[in-house]
């Protein structure tokens, strides 16, 4: 007798049977048989590893469904598949769902833990003593594919029109999953009838990954931070928890990403999960104007909670050091205009012009001047001549401007990227444009572009301003 | 002496004395506007605050005064320097410049008492120059009187110990050495030498502002006519020479050597010539900043053709001119900032 002609007959001998105990076709009868002998018998919730929790399932929209209670990842469809169980458990293993591969055919437990609530605990009262058809009958009745349901788990009623094969977890049998839904009222939806395919839903037995930021390590500049070229700036800590489900996970290297990769860098983590499963990362970005969604890329794993960090404006622990420059006007300065061609031009030396020696020299210091004429004339100190320009022109090529243009040391011992925007206490935004003289610009010092003529640096106090940094 | 040295090196949770200054060494440093002196020996003690932060500080010779950059906390600052004995007692004050509104120097940022009475100041004009003045202190330190004045440009400025020469890097995308010859100019009416020549040392004339980095400032020898430094050229490091001689195209020769034996994970972060006569780097980690090693260069100052000078690891007590230190001092942390150090001759190698 083959199984299909063995299910085939229990609805007639036990018509009032609302389980069904659905049994593969035909070809499986050797191996049913075989099996019978072999198939553990959990004798409590304990041994099958029943959590008894109540599902908490929320629809990922990607085809899975999360039980975040339980730490399970179901397939939120069923498949109709013939063959038998081996086919099934290819099918599950060959899955890739929700980004994830890695899934598997559930075990008693993790079936449980989709029954109604109260009623997980059914499944080993005597296998089949309730019906999660019929209100106040709840229960599941289960069975390995070789086994006879009178013979085992359902005494009295016989083959139903539907039922679950499912895995015992304890050996090396495993049932299939059916019809269970996932939405409550999550009694078993109505199967439809009979058919010799069984329908499966696969379970995610991966890694389960949860990622927070550390609230103990706010996003700010580190006191005494240096910045080299290209490097980041404002970082989060990140608390990384492995666990297989439940369970912590050691000795794994996560690899992580963020949504916005063109502006978060990672560093670490550093070392695999230790014994809790725990391991730790920094994410850096370059900008501070929205967030940043960790999960990982680790391969069979999923990321629950993903780390969000909310990058709050970064205030550099240390003041700067905050001093005014300017562009010289030649209006400012007193003696005799004197002949162009006696200084050194890098170029064409403008020809009838006339400039007070004063102005001149004091453009070597300042970096830039506005003549009577409303020439701009500049300095190269590195060729010693002086050149026309169209504006006064910070190192970065751009025109320095009133109220954006901060100098800032970016090779001795640079804190603040160039190209960086920052907020000045007092004074507002800036931008990183222009730098100074080695050394005499370093570190905590931004000198801030304020105009025209020694009057723009009037009433400066060289104060220490504080400094939020904003993006770059 | 003003310390130029950029070494960065940090030190946790040292009661007493401070441990990360050689033995017979102390330190002059500054948290914020607080002057205090750091000994290896002793406790740290706190010797004055000032109105404003302190940018520049010096020893006077003898070790009996301390000479510091001071702006008094008005809102048009006027650069000054306050003369002070080291129990803390201000003796002086003398005015550097006119008010910053008025075209004064913006901030004193070196100071060098050189001898008893003669004190130097470099001070930022603006941001690609300033000028260094050469002062003689009344007899009783109460005042001072400029001796001379003469424009720079560019910044981490060595003055030679004549004080005639003074050598600073050159802007930010070309790290250039440029050599001002304060006495080859007559001063104009206000005393200050600015139209003077100065040299600038061409470099292989790349464009790739990190191809090539002036590494650990500049440093004299004891004549004054020997500038060396370090320069970090296509991840070569080199040590570029720059001597006085009347018969160079320019006044000065250059030669440089590539130097052997230094770790590639750290840059040159300060050089100096010891009191042996021997050039002393001192490096920091590239990553941290934070010091890790100091080098001789025994052969880096004799006058051996073009080829390569191997860098010898040194005792780490040579690093004895760190740029910040953490020190605990009663219960709270602090960070200080050195701006001068000595060493007892005794004490030195």
């Amino acid at each position: 007798m083959s199984c299909r002609k063995l299910i085939r007959c229990l609805p007639l001998a036990l018509v009032v049977a609302p389980l069904c105990i659905l049994v593969t076709a035909s070809p499986l009868l050797a191996q049913c048989q075989a099996r019978i002998s072999t198939v553990p018998v959990p004798g409590s919730i304990t041994d099958a590893g029943a959590t008894c929790v109540t599902a908490a399932l929320v629809d990922l929209g990607n085809g899975t469904v999360v039980d975040r209670a339980n730490h399970l990842l179901w397939d939120k469809e069923v498949a109709s598949l013939g063959g038998n169980v081996s086919d099934y458990e290819a099918y599950c293993s060959q899955l890739l769902l929700g980004g994830q591969t890695g899934w598997y055919l559930p075990d008693v437990a993790q079936l449980q833990t989709l029954l109604p609530p109260g009623t997980c605990q059914a499944v080993m009262d005597g296998c089949g003593t309730g019906s999660p058809d019929y209100p106040g009958f709840n229960g599941i009745m289960w069975s390995s594919s070789g086994v006879s349901p009178e013979s085992y788990y359902c005494p009295g009623y016989g083959c139903p029109y539907y039922g679950w094969l499912v895995a015992t977890g304890l050996g090396t049998d495993f049932g299939i999953l059916y019809y269970v839904p996932l939405t409550p009222p999550r009694n078993r939806v109505d199967a439809g009838t009979y058919a010799d395919s069984v329908s499966v839903r696969c379970v995610h037995g991966g890694l389960e990954l949860a990622i927070t930021v550390d609230p103990m390590n706010p996003v700010a500049v580190p006191a005494n931070a240096t910045l080299s070229m290209n490097s980041i700036f404002t970082q989060a800590h990140l608390l990384l928890k492995l666990t297989d489900y439940v369970i912590p996970v050691s000795g794994v290297l996560l690899a992580l990403r963020s949504d916005r990769p063109t502006l978060d860098q990672f560093v670490g983590p550093t070392r695999n999960t230790g014994v809790d499963g725990s391991a730790d990362a920094y994410v850096e970005t370059h900008d501070q104007t929205s967030n940043s969604t960790i999960d990982s890329t680790t391969p069979l794993l999923w990321t629950d909670p993903k780390g969000v960090v909310t990058w709050l404006p970064a205030k550099y622990v240390t003041p700067f050091y905050t001093t005014c420059y300017r562009t010289d006007l030649e209006s400012d300065f007193t003696g005799p205009f004197i002949a162009a061609t006696k200084w050194t031009w890098c170029s064409t030396t403008p020809t009838g012009r006339t400039y007070r020696a004063a102005f001149m020299k004091d453009i070597q210091t300042q970096g830039s001047g506005v003549s009577v004429l409303n020439e701009t004339i500049q300095y190269l100190t590195s060729r010693s001549c002086y050149y026309i320009a169209s504006c006064p022109t910070t190192s970065t090529g751009v025109c320095a401007t009133v109220g954006v243009t901060a100098a800032v040391d970016n090779k001795v011992s640079p804190v603040i990227p160039m190209g960086a925007a920052i907020d000045l206490d007092t004074l507002g935004g800036r931008v990183a444009q222009d730098t100074g003289s080695r050394k005499s610009l370093v570190g905590y010092h931004i000198d801030i572009y304020n105009g025209l003529g020694v009057a723009a640096c009037a009433g400066w106090s060289n104060p220490y301003l504080g400094v939020t940094f904003v993006h770059y | 002496m003003v310390s130029k040295s950029l070494f960065l090196m940090i030190l946790f949770a040292v009661p007493g004395a401070v441990e990360a200054i050689p033995h017979g060494c102390s330190a002059l440093a500054v948290e914020g506007a607080d002057l205090w002196v750091l000994s290896a020996e002793r406790e740290p003690r706190h010797v004055l605050t000032a109105e404003r932060q302190i940018l520049a500080a010096s020893w006077s010779p003898d070790r009996r005064e301390i000479a510091f950059s001071a702006s008094p906390p008005t809102s048009d600052v006027a650069t000054e320097v306050v003369i002070a004995e080291v129990g803390g007692q201000v003796v002086g004050r003398f005015k550097v410049d006119r008010a910053q509104s008025t075209g004064g120097l913006r901030f004193i940022d070196g100071l060098e008492w050189r001898e008893p009475r003669t004190l130097l100041t470099l001070g930022d004009q603006g941001p690609h120059g300033g000028y260094m003045d050469v002062w003689r202190l009344s007899k009783d330190h109460t005042g001072a009187e400029r001796l001379r004045r003469a424009l720079f440009l560019g910044g981490g400025c060595a003055v030679s110990p004549s004080m005639r020469y003074v050598a600073c890097a050159g802007e930010e995308r070309d790290d250039a050495v440029m050599i001002f010859d304060t006495l080859a100019s007559p001063p104009d009416e206000d005393g200050s030498v600015e139209d003077q020549h100065y040299f600038v040392m061409s470099t292989s004339g790349s464009q790739d502002e990190f191809e090539r980095t002036v590494e650990g400032g500049l440093t004299w020898d004891a004549k004054g006519l020997t500038l060396y430094t370090v320069r970090l050229e296509h991840s070569k490091r080199v040590l570029t020479t720059i001597e006085r001689n009347p018969a160079a195209a320019e006044g000065w020769s250059v030669s440089e050597r590539e130097i052997l034996g230094i770790d590639s994970d750290s840059r040159v972060v300060s050089t100096e010539v010891d009191s042996h006569g021997t050039l002393m780097l001192s490096t920091a980690w590239k990553s941290e900043g934070i010091g890790s090693k100091a080098y001789s260069l025994p052969g880096a100052m004799s006058t051996a053709p073009a080829g390569s000078v191997v860098a010898h690891v040194a005792s780490p007590a040579e690093l004895r001119r760190p740029e910040l230190l953490k020190v605990v001092v009663g219960n709270k942390e602090r960070t200080f900032r050195v701006l001068d150090s000595y060493c007892s001759t005794s004490s030195q190698r």
